[in-house]
């Protein structure tokens, strides 16, 4: 088959272009370790929220060394904790779900954003290496108060830290 | 193009024409240089040389791929923090 030289030089700078794409992709997943949302978080039924031990009281729980983990319930329209307090350094699990409609929970200007979807449990690592604040919005429309739906994330020196 | 050439003949009567249609016909390099009656030109296939328009469609994908990089790299990777789990 004769191919013009033009065409042959624009297919290998496609299929390059092409190569560029994955290999960054791929370079984000194994070189700088970003994840994606999976369903690893498992399933609670919404009315078994209340008496569920991690979920029946939504908080802040010191694993061991860095780690910590937060339980969180979204409802309309609030997120129960509303602020989350963790120290700088840590490595923070979110486990998320929700009472009622579809929600989401996203720290706002940053990639940590995920689905929370009823039924489902939404688990996510974080690392937190800086004091910052982060608010956290609920970017799934879920009614008429969605708009006012929102929470913080703190992450305080580790000397200022007064949680569990 | 050759369709249009071979009918020549049948609406003039010049001489020359005819002469032209028929090395045409012969060979392709030949009709490349001859030019015809309606400015067309043909050119055998490596000889073309689309350069402007091959220099825009780079330059497109160029930036196409500086601004994928922006975007991974600043905009995606750039804000952390990040889900690492």
């Amino acid at each position: 088959m004769d191919i013009q030289k033009h065409e042959k030089l624009w297919l290998v700078a496609g299929v390059a272009f092409i190569v560029l794409l994955i290999a960054t992709v791929v370079y984000g997943t194994v070189g700088a370790g970003v994840s994606m949302v999976d369903d690893s978080g498992g399933t609670i039924a919404p009315d078994e929220i209340p008496d569920d031990d991690r979920f029946g009281e939504p908080r802040v729980e010191h694993v061991e060394g860095d780690e910590y983990e937060v339980y969180v319930v979204s409802r309309m329209f609030i997120f129960q904790p509303g602020t989350v307090e963790v120290p700088e350094g840590s490595t923070v699990t979110f486990y998320i779900t929700s009472a009622d409609v579809i929600h989401g929970y996203q720290l706002v200007g940053t990639n940590v954003n995920t689905m929370v979807i009823p039924g489902q449990i939404a688990e996510i690592t974080v690392e937190f290496d800086e004091p910052a604040e982060y608010g956290v919005v609920c970017n799934e429309y879920c009614g008429s108060g969605h708009h006012d739906m929102e929470g913080m994330v703190e992450v305080v020196p580790e000397d200022e830290w007064e949680g569990a | 193009m050759d369709g249009e050439e071979e009918s020549e003949p049948d609406e003039g009567d010049d001489a020359e024409a005819d002469a032209e249609v028929a090395d045409a016909t012969e060979a392709d390099a030949e009709a490349a240089d001859a030019g015809g009656d309606d400015g067309l030109r043909e050119i055998p296939h490596d000889e073309f040389e689309p350069t402007g328009t091959f220099a825009i469609a780079f330059l497109y994908l160029g930036l196409l791929a500086a601004l994928w990089l922006f975007v991974y790299f600043v905009e995606f990777l750039g804000r952390g923090p990040t889900v690492v789990g």
